[in-house]
């Protein structure tokens, strides 16, 4: 064990020793050397033989030839300390290995480096977790490897559209509308403040959003209890798809688009973003009565605005809802929110 | 000793089993051959050529008289080493033509002897017989020696166990009509008693154990002339070449010396080792009471100490020990290198006795103190020093 971790420090070490071998180059030399022994070893070690060089007993007599004629009888337990401590190293070493190529292989496959709670990877983008829960170590490896053929596959939007009527290009001046270009898939919470400034982004880069038609799939993440994660996520989702359902009728045109446009674009009087207050200050009552009034100043009639709040609960309106959420999570598997999908990839997180 | 003032205080050199210091005469020597008559011996006519033949010559009678041997029964050859000697008499043996019927070493030898009886028998599909030791060196004179060729060392390298019964030895062997070869390896320099007036059949050294520069040496009986049948040959050896055929030198006597030495020697060191000779002849009562001081101190102290387990019967300037691992968390080559950071330069594993020490005696790897002449009191004291704490 104290030649493999012997090897482990020197691999460590020989960050340090190749940037002053540049101004030392014996020191480099030497440590070559020592490297090209402890390699050996290692890897005599690895296919389950004995190490053939004097290599580890060189290690611990390099340690510890100073205390044998001193103390010599903490000679033993100090080389005990050292094959311990060596064994750590290995263990540690090897776990953090392990953890790495999952964290590596998680980041590639599921978007997040963290499978039990996604949104707590620093490595990944920002986005809503939608599914936290404390998985196993071994469920963990299985969800990654379970995600492989996913990530592999080339992703076409268009093969997850539940509604497939608008865009959000219309949001775009120089927008050209045309059914040759790609599709963009955006799923979104209503609530998620990484969806609000992935939004904004798209709109900033016209480039994108120019060359794609992008739809938006407006998706309410659920706590364990079934209550969603953002309080008034569902009431918001429920009138944009009752307004969407209703896109037929002219006199509701566009004003999906607009509602969600309002929700992440749009401020109070007291210039606080709506989101910000939906989220954290309105309860469903003031929520609902907020949108109504948006829907007022766009100019709908009361009876219109009746029409449409009394769709929110109809059975369409449910049906479609449950729809979008059986082609989230039993199709599209994100491990959190805002996911996209274009360019023949499925994207976890923020736009950027 | 002033012949060694090179030597550094904090140098404490004792590895002299392996290799003794040269003293300040014999250094000198070797100089002047480089620098005043730097020259090939046997072939030249110029002056600085005939002087190094003297010098040689010179030292092949030294080498005898050291032994207290007569030129007419003996000369000398050099060669690399002992070794190197024991290979050239093995390989070129007769045995057929010896009467020879099996080869006995012993279980104390070197790999030197060890490994040049192994290839003797297997080369000749002889029985091969590995004689135990007496605890003092000695042979067991009941050995049925019935015309068997012996290799055995007359000192041990281990704890410098002589051949104490060499003369009775000899005397059977060759009146079973054996034949005896000596490795003299650790003997010349320490414990040459024992080879004086040998009547063995040859004689395999290495000078730079004894003083002397890196050289090795071989005393030959005459008589073993006739069961020498030359296979290494080369420049130096002979009378006159012809298309396939040639006269060797060592058909005359005052040339036998020829029939090893093929090629260019080494002039140089051999007249070195007339040199060290000389030293070792020169050396005072005084010098020798030093040395036997010198290692009688040292084995006391080390017999005292618990954790080291030392081998040697006796004191000689030759010792040798060992740390048990599973007592004290340490083996010798670990304490080896701990006491060469002290400056402290002694010899840890099975000094090429792997047989005897390590699969007979089943011991862990030793760590060997070997002294010599170059050894100061000082020395012996920084060594008891170093190891007070085990």
């Amino acid at each position: 064990m104290v030649c493999i971790a012997a090897f482990i420090i020197l691999i460590v070490v020989g960050v340090f020793v190749a940037f002053i071998s540049i101004f030392k180059r014996d020191l480099g030399k030497k440590y070559l050397k020592v490297l090209k022994k402890s390699w050996h070893c290692f890897t005599r070690h690895l296919t389950f033989r004995k190490c053939d060089t004097s290599f580890q007993d060189d290690v611990k007599t390099a340690l510890l030839k100073k205390v044998v004629l001193k103390k010599p009888e903490a000679v033993k337990p100090l080389s005990i300390t050292i094959e311990v401590a060596s064994i750590l190293i290995v263990i540690v070493t090897a776990w953090s290995l392990i953890e790495g190529v999952k964290a590596g292989l998680a980041l590639w496959t599921l978007g997040t480096c963290n499978v039990s709670h996604p949104a707590s990877c620093a490595l990944g983008t920002e986005s809503c977790s939608i599914d936290e829960e404390n998985l196993n170590w071994l469920s963990e490896w299985g969800e990654i490897f379970a995600a492989i053929p996913d990530r592999l596959k080339n992703w076409d939007a268009k093969e997850y559209l539940v509604t497939p009527i608008e865009t959000i290009n219309e949001l775009s001046k120089d927008y050209q509308k045309s059914t040759e270009l790609p599709a963009a898939l955006d799923i979104m919470d209503p609530g998620c403040t990484v969806c609000l400034s992935s939004f904004r982004n798209q709109l900033k880069n016209t480039d994108f959003i120019n060359k794609h038609n992008v739809y938006i799939m407006l998706y309410v993440i659920k706590n364990d209890d079934n209550t969603p994660k953002f309080k008034n996520s569902e009431i918001f989702t429920n009138y944009y798809y009752a307004l969407l359902l209703s896109e037929k009728d002219e006199n509701y045109r566009g004003l999906s688009l607009k509602l969600i446009n309002e929700l992440y674009t749009g401020q109070s009087k007291d210039n606080q973003n709506w989101q910000y207050l939906f989220d954290n200050v309105y309860d469903n009552e003031t929520a609902e009565k907020t949108i109504k009034e948006w829907l007022k100043d766009w100019k709908l009639s009361d009876a219109d605005i009746k029409t449409i709040s009394e769709k929110t609960k109809s059975e369409e309106v449910k049906a479609h809802i449950e729809k979008v959420r059986k082609m989230v999570e039993d199709n599209i598997k994100p491990k959190g929110i805002p996911t996209m999908i274009y360019d023949g990839k499925k994207h976890l997180g923020l736009y950027k | 000793m002033n012949d060694f003032s090179y030597l550094k205080e904090n140098d404490i050199y004792c590895d002299a089993a392996c290799q003794s210091l040269r003293p300040q005469p014999v250094i000198d020597a070797l100089n002047e051959y480089y620098r005043e008559f730097n020259s090939c011996g046997e072939r030249v006519k110029y002056p600085w050529g005939i002087t190094t033949d003297q010098k040689v010559n010179a030292t092949r009678e030294k080498v005898l008289k050291y032994l207290k041997l007569k030129k007419k029964d003996y000369f000398v050859s050099f060669t690399l080493n002992t070794t190197y000697g024991l290979n050239l008499v093995l390989s070129q043996f007769d045995y057929e033509k010896a009467g020879i019927k099996k080869i006995i070493t012993s279980d104390i030898e070197h790999n030197s002897p060890f490994l040049s009886t192994i290839a003797f028998a297997k080369r000749t599909g002889l029985p091969r017989e590995i004689i135990t030791r007496n605890e003092d060196g000695s042979i067991p004179i009941d050995t049925d020696f019935n015309h068997a060729l012996v290799v055995v060392n007359a000192a041990s390298n281990i704890d410098g166990r002589k051949l104490e019964n060499i003369k009775d030895v000899e005397k059977k062997i060759h009146k079973s009509g054996g034949f005896l070869i000596i490795d003299a390896a650790q003997a010349m320099a320490h414990s040459k008693d024992v080879l004086e007036k040998t009547s063995a059949d040859a004689i395999c050294f290495s000078a730079h154990k004894m003083y002397a520069p890196s050289l090795g040496g071989i005393i030959v009986r005459r008589d073993l002339l006739l069961y020498i049948k030359t296979s290494f040959v080369g420049g130096g050896m002979v009378s006159d070449v012809d298309r396939d055929t040639y006269d060797l030198l060592s058909k005359e006597p005052e040339h036998a010396y020829t029939k090893f030495e093929s090629g260019l020697q080494a002039w140089g060191e051999i007249i070195a080792l007339g040199a060290a000779i000389d030293w070792l002849e020169g050396l005072k009562k005084s010098d020798h009471q030093n040395l036997e001081n010198n290692y009688e101190e040292l084995f006391e102290f080390l017999k005292s100490k618990e954790k080291l387990h030392v081998v040697n019967q006796v004191a000689n300037p030759t010792i040798s020990l060992y740390v048990d691992k599973n007592e004290t968390g340490f083996d010798s080559h670990f304490l080896g290198s701990a006491l060469a950071d002290q400056g402290i330069m002694a010899r840890t594993g099975y000094f090429c006795v792997h047989y005897y020490l390590d699969h007979v005696k089943h011991y862990p790897p030793l760590l060997r103190f070997s002294l010599g002449y170059h050894t100061r009191p000082s020395d012996i004291e920084k060594i008891k020093k170093a190891l007070e704490n085990l």
